[in-house]
């Protein structure tokens, strides 16, 4: 053990090739790629050793106590390590890592604490909605903002805004939002739209400076009028409501926002083509192998004290690592770790092949931005060049030019990804409370927190109910999306479940 | 007139759901962020209005010597509202059965009702193997007396009890005997209540012993590990009817939902995946249901009882988890109970000790039972 007590092996942290060996195996082909994962690998350990494991069983007692509390110190400590600029490319102020290098971070600080490290991710969710809709200048208005204000020290914060009361799951498929019951609408007005409605359970809405909010212009119509809208805080007619009290990831804030009649100007509406004609689809396909991450990281963090547990403790006279049913569950909390891992890796390298990460200028405008310095980058001319009418045209026409079959198998991946991981991050945290006894019961030792935390995982950016039939859909038999009413209505059921 | 048996049952379990609903469902918020919040002194003043606290005591001292079918009904009617009060109940109510089982006529006074006509609350690690569960502490003759010292962890009821029922090593002897101790003793730290994943508000805390000077008539049973392995399996009964109580909860409030919410066109009782999940729910709360009615009434031999008891346990955890599935997003907020009973039910799975480790005892208890009657 060492000193920390933090290390899942006898003495040390894992090697980089030891959790990635697809990537080392490839190290002598793509050096540079391989290091820019070793990079975000690097930064987003010592982001969870500096600060997520000496704070986030104390954070998170604070926002039990108060809901309201906001973890400035852990979005500071964020900003220092560069972590909301990660994957935000070069040319528009960030560190320019591939999208991939992202999830490897996302398990890193994740298997210490999933509410900090949704607090430092979820922003990923906003730069990936506006990037797949191509509107290039809101993308470096957001991107480039986030970038500079985390120069700054203190990052200005994204939520997306998708979820309402009576529509959850409905609103994250172009199938299902047909029939969905919506409650929001963007009426279009002289000079812009009108946003009312209400959207619930948005992670870091109330503590957010802008919003990406997604609504149908006329909500007898959604598929064909649903766009997504920049919103400010302050914005009249804009408030936050309630904040909600969650079983756990409490240091990710999840908010209701509500529009009264708040006013939009056209400007901010986010390009000139409805949302869910593909862009949807590419975020989703891009943003499920990140929750996948998600997965690994809390397989992983249980493995990690249920290791340190066994290590440290007797049952029946006898050390508990020594007894075979425990190393047996271990060695399964471990496959479980493998499995996740290698499941969001391979989903997030064909997103970089298929989906919306293959659209992000990872070939040649990659390598110059890489090799250009950052002042040419952020030059005058640089930016009129990103904002020009020329790049964004480009941009949009590279989404609609993706075939479908390149988003199927993204989104393919993307699914099984979050199901894989979500479902074995759930089933290693049942493992590890089973193994830890009283110890996986109580907050202070660290167990039943990330259990509560798991949970949340297998429900948002899809059930994985939902995931599963994307998966069909998508990766089984690819456009089959008519399924026909199986069952006949339950009609008015009156009995309960006795 | 003298009624009979089924009517008291259903009587006490009408009385018990009363004051569930009436007295723990509107406090339940409170219980919730205990103990950032205080307990609500429903949570104990209620059961001891029922009757409960001194229920399990023999009738010589005022109790009725609850039967394990009477306290299995109670429990679980308890847990349909909520886990807290009827972990509480169970905790106090193992006590109270070790030290009438132990026979001491001592320690029976120290349990029994006070000059105040009250039985004292106890406390007592629920959640340790019979085998582990005096590991922490020691204790040595004194004087007159014993010395003990030592630490106990997760001590349900501490908080708020009067007395302790300690089990402890004896430092000359080697055995776990079973002392009595007043919360209040010289010596004895009550640590901070401790923040649960689940059962909040049935409260749980650390107690350490620092060279507490107990009378000799404190010490119940010198050799009380055949007696914490009887009355452990005795409580196995109503630990499954607590998950069965959790269980059916869970399974009326996604039940309940699935009727209401609308989703995918239709309402999402008529997607086949939900009905599939619903019909596990209540296939597995009918589980606990039998595995409670069962071990309750008229327990089987080894390992068959051990078999009931541990997939009644594993049945609640994994059923609740998909509770809260079923609600989606509001099944994770507070307010909707479905993240609460999950909770609960992963902490009843480790009441009375690891699942894996009931496993193996019982298996072990299976073979040398079987080497006997071989040898005979």
């Amino acid at each position: 053990m060492t000193s920390d007590g933090n290390t899942w092996t006898a003495s040390r942290e894992p090697t980089f090739d030891e959790m990635y060996p697809i990537l080392g195996a490839m190290r002598s082909e793509q050096p540079r790629v391989v290091a820019d994962f070793e990079l975000a690998l690097d930064v987003a350990r010592r982001f969870r050793r500096e600060f997520i494991d000496p704070n986030a069983l104390s954070i998170e007692r604070r926002m039990m106590a108060d809901p309201t509390y906001v973890a400035e110190d852990a979005i500071r400590e964020g900003a220092r390590h560069h972590l909301f600029s990660m994957m935000i490319p070069r040319m528009l102020g960030g560190m320019g890592l591939p999208f991939g290098a992202m999830a490897v971070a996302i398990e890193e600080m994740g298997a210490g604490c999933l509410g900090i490290s949704n607090l430092v991710g979820v922003h990923g969710l906003a730069l990936s909605t506006v990037a797949a809709t191509g509107d290039l200048a809101k993308m470096e208005e957001l991107a480039r903002g986030l970038a500079e204000s985390e120069r700054r020290g203190r990052p200005e914060l994204l939520s997306t805004a998708i979820t309402e009361p009576s529509a959850g799951t409905d609103v994250e498929d172009a199938h299902l939002l047909a029939n969905a019951r919506l409650g929001c609408e963007a009426k279009p007005v002289r000079g812009g739209y009108r946003l009312t409605g209400r959207k619930v359970f948005i992670s870091n809405g109330s503590i957010a400076q802008k919003h990406v909010v997604i609504m149908p212009t006329d909500r007898k119509r959604p598929v064909e009028t649903t766009f997504a809208f920049l919103v400010e805080t302050g914005t009249k007619g804009f408030s936050i409501g309630r904040v909600e009290r969650k079983m756990g990831q409490k240091a990710c804030p999840a908010a209701e926002l509500v529009f009264e009649d708040c006013f939009i100007p056209e400007e901010r509406r986010v390009s000139s083509e409805p949302l869910h004609q593909r862009s949807v689809a590419l975020v989703l396909g891009a943003t499920r192998g990140a929750v996948g991450a998600w997965g690994a990281a809390v397989a992983r963090g249980a493995l990690e004290r249920a290791l340190r547990y066994a290590r440290t403790h007797k049952v029946g006279g006898r050390w508990l690592i020594d007894q075979q049913w425990a190393q047996l569950k271990l060695a399964e909390m471990q496959r479980h770790v493998m499995m996740a891992r290698a499941a969001y890796l391979e989903a997030l390298l064909c997103n970089q092949l298929f989906g919306l990460a293959s659209l992000n200028g990872q070939g040649a405008v990659q390598e110059i931005s890489r090799w250009l310095p950052r002042d040419v980058l952020e030059s005058g001319p640089a930016r009129r060049v990103v904002a020009s009418k020329v790049a964004r045209r480009g941009a949009r026409e590279a989404v609609r030019r993706l075939p479908e079959w390149k988003i199927d198998v993204s989104c393919a991946y993307g699914a099984a990804a979050k199901v894989t991981g979500t479902d074995l991050g759930m089933a290693n945290c049942h493992l590890a409370v089973e193994l830890m006894g009283t110890d996986g019961l109580r907050h202070d030792r660290g167990m039943e927190k990330l259990f509560r935390d798991a949970k949340l995982l297998q429900i948002y950016e899809g059930t994985n109910q939902l995931n599963r039939i994307e998966l069909f859909q998508r990766g089984v038999d690819p456009g089959h999306h008519d399924v026909p009413s199986q069952v006949e209505p339950a009609g008015e059921v009156a009995v309960a479940a006795e | 007139m003298t009624m009979h048996p089924i009517d008291e049952t259903k009587l006490l379990e009408d009385n018990v759901r009363r004051f569930a609903e009436g007295e723990i469902a509107p406090r339940l918020d409170a219980m919730n962020h205990y103990p950032d919040q205080p307990l609500p002194a429903q949570a104990v003043d209620g059961l001891r209005e029922l009757g409960l606290i001194e229920w399990a005591l023999p009738e010589e001292v005022g109790g009725d010597g609850a039967e394990d079918g009477l306290l299995a009904t109670v429990v679980g009617a308890l847990a349909e509202t909520a886990g807290a009060p009827a972990a509480l109940l169970l905790a106090h109510t193992l006590a109270q059965r070790l030290v009438v089982a132990s026979g001491s006529a001592e320690g029976l006074a120290s349990i029994g009702p006070g000059e105040g006509g009250y039985a004292p609350l106890l406390g007592f690690p629920l959640y340790v193997e019979p085998d582990d569960v005096g590991r922490g502490v020691r204790f040595e003759a004194e004087d007159e007396g014993f010395r003990v010292s030592g630490e106990l962890e997760f001590v349900v009821n501490a908080p708020v009890a009067q007395r302790l029922v300690v089990p402890a090593c004896d430092a000359s002897a080697g055995s776990v005997g079973l002392l009595v101790v007043d919360t209040d003793a010289r010596g004895v730290r009550i640590g901070e209540p401790l923040l649960t994943l689940g059962m909040r508000g049935g409260p749980v805390a650390d107690v350490s012993f620092d060279g507490v000077h107990v009378a000799r008539a404190a010490l119940c049973a010198a050799d009380a590990l055949p007696l914490l392995r009887a009355e452990h399996a005795r409580l196995r009964g109503p630990v499954a009817a607590l998950c069965a109580g959790v269980v059916a909860s869970s399974a009326r409030a996604a039940f309940a939902y699935a009727q209401e919410r609308y989703q995918g066109g239709r309402y999402i009782v008529d997607h086949p995946e939900v009905r599939r999940m619903l019909f596990e729910l209540m296939a597995d709360r009918d589980l606990c249901r039998d595995a409670a009615r069962r071990l309750a009434e008229s327990p089987p031999g080894e390992p068959e009882a051990t078999e009931l008891f541990v997939r009644a346990k594993e049945a609640a955890a994994r059923a609740t988890t998909d509770g809260v599935q079923l609600l989606g997003g509001y099944g994770y907020m507070e307010e909707y109970g479905q993240e609460r009973r999950m909770r609960d039910a992963k902490q009843a799975q480790c009441l009375l000790g690891r699942t894996d480790v009931q496993r193996q005892q019982a298996f072990a208890d299976f073979l040398a039972e079987q080497t006997k009657e071989a040898a005979q």
